[in-house]
């Protein structure tokens, strides 16, 4: 399939690495990928901040650049939903709007592309570590996406695989929530950052850069040994296509 | 006052005006919830009854497999004499002949109609008697819910006010759910109803169950077939 | 006690300071959502059960003017006298006349937030009438002196020890912090009040339009005393708890109970349907129902967030949010709190008191999971956010920032050149520099701007392969 990498800001500026992870997971695959140049956010900070009109242009805009895509991929369940989701709430151009429509349904995050469109069943990968998985939560609840990470993640070999307490728990970074709430982001991460401790895995894996951001933070600030890691980090690593 | 009432609806008219902005509808939910519990329902009357005293003993309530008369009363005067209760308030006419059952089997015990009397007198009277005897007028087996009809029933307060209840439930009148005891009740308009599912209690401190808060603290049920 | 939506941050900052709060809350909250979670177990049919609980309610609210006048009709035909309250003050003096009027000296209460919204308790007390709370956990909170803390467990951020030191000093009984003892001692004092009291008000769960009757559901049986011993009821209802019929109910007694407290029932549902006295000799001679708009009609006029008026209060949505699991109640700053409370601050005490509530919430979506009537409260969360910001009750700085970036993301060239800014400073500047939100790594450490970016790192990728 033709591919168009829909890039976060957050994997532009803090964690291209897993951006490449996921392009190289998709060519190994055998499918095209291609980068739409010019594309810059999905305006997902300024809407959660209460902002509509302002990022009305900047959705116009999305759409007009990804319309004529076949498919899309995103390396992140809350940018995925903003587009699929949230961009309906828009007062967008009526002449976009079927557009969008037709957009959402051609637009998927990374992990549920791989199972649910590419029909992928197992990566054949290897991984030996002890791996726990956080769902995220517009991933989850607003996308519906629980159980094709976790396919993918068991699916390597020699990997184990260790749910943590209440892995659906909010990590507390909720955008600009982690800087308006800084004192219950830090609670909320704290938590997290205990249930992932105490499962006693290697690596923690998610789907969006953006929890994992939050969490790393926390954890390598309180000199915690558990890694974290993108999920098309883990499949490109086991598959040995990482630099 | 009739103002407030024009001015509030008046409101409600105009907010209105705009239709709804909400997802559509899932017209088929009530259909798989029919066929659902249609599934899960006891198949007879001998499987609503197990279910019911299930369901009762998961509550703290009590069941006692007895359907006579007799025997019910042998076992309210073995539960009084226990517990040092001397005095019961009944209610209803089944509840009645149980009572003078009663009265034969211990003598000693006060026996309260709980028809009698003007209701000051009777609330104040009830409201220091430990022991009611009660009728319910249906029943639903999945929550073991008793459900009593104000029109069957001469007091209500023998129900409540006690703290120890024996509860006479017609095991021809016992249903599988809610749904069929709303079904099956078709009150008129004006009818009070109360459902009753176990003893009272509360989880108000610390989320602690503690039961016999403002009703009853025990409350036993029998399959009166009489 | 008097709280505020608008020192919400600082009774966060408070309570967030406070292990012994922040435990309750969270043994609280832990143990209603396995509970619930047991009950749920138990209905295989539980999600259809919510599909079609919230179409009974849409049905209701779409056309709300229809089923409270017929509700209105029915109940004056059961011999119930119906009242309009446009708001609060009206609600309270309603009440007030009709307590005067029948020389009412004491008022026994069953749990309502309804008349916790309209400060109903102190201005009876004020106006020399004895008004008290029958509820254990309300009865606790009133000797406290503090507003609920939960919608359904009011005291629930408090401890066995709090509440013993609670009745020792206030009922004057010795010390003791067993349940069982202190549920005895609220028994034994209450029934007296329950005996001798003018009049009884309570809440309503649901009003049936049909039958013209109430329904109040509870656990305790202090309902079914405040509303069966006194000769007066009233029941104070908002406009919105109304039902089309009986048939309506059964899904309701489904979903409230284990949603609330984990029961598969409650243990009473009362269903009143009128001064029960001519009719059954017992009971109240009069009944009064209040109905109370207090700015429903017009949270109605949005077509999204009248939404938000289906909300049963169940306190799920609390239990499970995380916010809430962390700081209680009180932290919101109003008598419905948590992320149902988070919608209501700013539909009922408008966008300025109340811009900072639809930001208490990380839009994490659990409260939606677990709605019975699966309300969508991160959409309204977000439609709120949006409120705030167009009636100008947004900080300038984010105003100011917002439109910045908007500006630059329309523009891919410059906005390269804005985001490789920050990335260059980064390296420049000392390690841990956390400009403009230094808070943000008071406990995390900082992630580093790639110094390639994406981008970059693709087209050489490319230009590798190719």
């Amino acid at each position: 399939m033709k591919i168009a990498l829909f890039i976060p800001c957050l994997s532009e500026h803090l964690y291209p690495i897993s951006a490449l992870s996921m392009v190289r997971v998709l060519r190994h695959l055998g499918h095209e990928v291609e980068y739409v140049e010019d594309q810059t956010c999905c305006g997902q900070p300024a809407f959660n901040s209460g902002y509509r009109k302002e990022i009305i242009p900047i959705a116009e805009r999305f759409i007009e650049l990804f319309r004529d895509k076949e498919i899309v991929v995103a390396p992140s369940g809350s940018c995925t939903a903003m587009v699929r989701i949230f961009y309906h709430e828009l007062d967008i151009r009526p002449d976009l709007k079927a557009d969008l429509d037709a957009l959402s349904g051609r637009m998927f995050e990374f992990s549920e592309f791989l199972v649910d469109i590419a029909g992928v069943d197992r990566i054949d990968g290897r991984f030996k570590h002890s791996v726990t998985y956080h769902d995220s939560c517009h991933l989850l609840r607003e996308l519906g996406v629980r159980e094709q990470p976790r396919k993918l993640i068991r699916g390597l070999k020699d990997i184990e695989f260790r749910e943590m307490e209440k892995p659906d728990t909010c990590c507390g970074f909720g955008g600009t929530f982690s800087v308006k709430l800084i004192e219950m982001s830090l609670a909320m991460v704290e938590r997290k950052c205990r249930y992932i401790v105490e499962s006693g895995a290697e690596y923690v894996v998610g789907a969006d850069s953006s929890c994992l951001m939050n969490i790393a933070g926390y954890l390598k600030k309180h000199k915690q040994p558990t890694r974290v890691m993108h999920i098309a980090d883990l499949l490109a690593t086991s598959l040995g296509l990482t630099d | 006052m009739t103002a407030s009432r024009e001015i509030i609806l008046d409101a409600i008219r105009s907010s209105l005006k705009v239709p709804s902005n909400l997802p559509q509808i899932d017209e088929e939910a009530d259909q798989r919830i029919r066929k659902s519990l249609q599934s899960i329902t006891p198949r007879d009357a001998a499987g609503r009854l197990k279910q019911f005293a299930e369901e009762l003993e998961k509550i703290s309530g009590e069941f006692v497999p007895l359907g006579a008369e007799t025997e019910i009363a042998g076992h309210i005067a073995g539960v009084m004499k226990e517990n040092g209760y001397s005095e019961l308030a009944f209610s209803g006419e089944r509840a009645k002949s149980v009572a003078r059952r009663l009265a034969e089997l211990s003598p000693e015990t006060g026996l309260v109609d709980g028809a009698e009397g003007n209701f000051e007198q009777r609330r104040d009277r009830i409201a220091r008697i430990p022991v009611g005897l009660v009728e319910a007028s249906w029943a639903a087996a999945d929550v073991a819910s008793l459900a009593v009809i104000c029109d069957e029933v001469p007091s209500l307060l023998p129900h409540y006010l006690t703290e120890c209840v024996f509860v006479l439930m017609n095991p021809k009148k016992l249903l599988a759910n809610l749904f069929e005891l709303f079904e099956k009740m078709t009150p008129s308009n004006g009818t009070n109803i109360v459902l009753v599912a176990g003893p009272s209690r509360t989880a108000d401190i610390e989320k602690i169950l503690i039961l016999g808060a403002h009703g009853p603290k025990r409350l036993i049920v029998f399959p009166a077939e009489f | 006690m008097e709280l505020t939506p608008l020192k919400t941050k600082k009774y966060i900052h408070k309570a967030l300071l406070d292990p012994q709060l922040k435990a309750a809350v969270d043994k609280a909250t832990q143990t209603s959502l396995s509970k619930r979670q047991d009950k749920v177990d138990r209905i295989p049919y539980w999600e259809d059960l919510r599909l079609k609980a919230n179409a009974i309610k849409r049905e209701v609210i779409e056309n709300l003017d229809t089923y409270l006048t017929q509700f209105e009709q029915q109940a004056r035909a059961n011999g119930v006298h119906v009242h309009w309250a446009q708001d609060g003050e009206q609600a309270r003096n309603i009440i007030l006349d009709l307590a005067r009027k029948r020389d009412v000296k004491s008022i026994v209460k069953s749990k309502s937030l309804t008349t916790e919204e309209i400060h109903l308790n102190d201005f009876l007390i004020e106006n020399g009438i004895e008004t008290l709370e029958t509820d254990l956990g309300e009865y606790i909170v009133q000797l406290m002196g503090q507003i609920p803390s939960h919608l359904t467990a009011p005291a629930l951020h408090l401890t066995r020890v709090e509440i013993g030191k609670l009745f020792q000093e206030k009922l004057g009984i010795p010390y003791s912090e067993d349940p069982d003892e202190l549920l005895a001692v609220a028994r034994r004092t209450l029934r007296d009040k329950f005996l001798n009291a003018d009049m009884g008000i309570s809440g309503v769960n649901f009003a049936i339009a049909s039958a013209g009757s109430v329904c109040v559901i509870e656990n305790e049986a202090n309902a079914r005393l405040t509303v069966g011993l006194p000769k007066i009821h009233v029941a104070v209802m908002g406009l919105e708890k109304v039902l089309p019929d009986l048939n309506a109910l059964p899904y309701f007694l489904r979903l409230l109970p284990a949603s609330a407290t984990g029961q598969m029932a409650s243990v009473y549902v009362n269903l009143i349907a009128g001064p029960s006295r001519a009719k059954y000799g017992e009971g109240p001679e009069e009944m009064h129902v209040v109905l109370l708009d207090n700015g429903r009609s017009k949270i109605l006029a949005d077509p999204q967030l009248r939404e938000t008026l289906f909300c049963i209060r169940c306190g799920a949505c609390l239990n499970v949010c995380p916010i809430y699991q962390q700081v209680g109640g009180h932290a919101y700053g109003w008598v419905y709190m948590g992320p149902i409370g988070a919608t209501l601050i700013p539909q009922y005490l408008g966008e300025k008191e109340g811009h900072i509530s639809p930001f208490l919430s990380s839009l994490c979506g659990a409260c939606h999971e677990i709605c019975p009537v699966r309300i969508n409260l991160p959409h309204h969360l977000l439609k709120l956010r949006n409120r705030v910001v167009e009636t100008g009750n947004s900080p300038w700085f984010w105003v100011l920032g917002i439109r910045a970036w908007a500006f630059l993301a329309k523009r891919p060239g410059l906005y390269r050149f804005a985001t490789w800014f920050p990335g260059k400073m980064q390296q420049l500047l000392p390690r841990e520099t956390a400009f403009p939100a230094p808070g943000y790594t008071r406990k995390r450490a900082l992630a580093r701007f790639d110094r390639l970016g994406f981008r970059k790192r693709f087209m050489a990728e490319d230009k590798v392969k190719g």
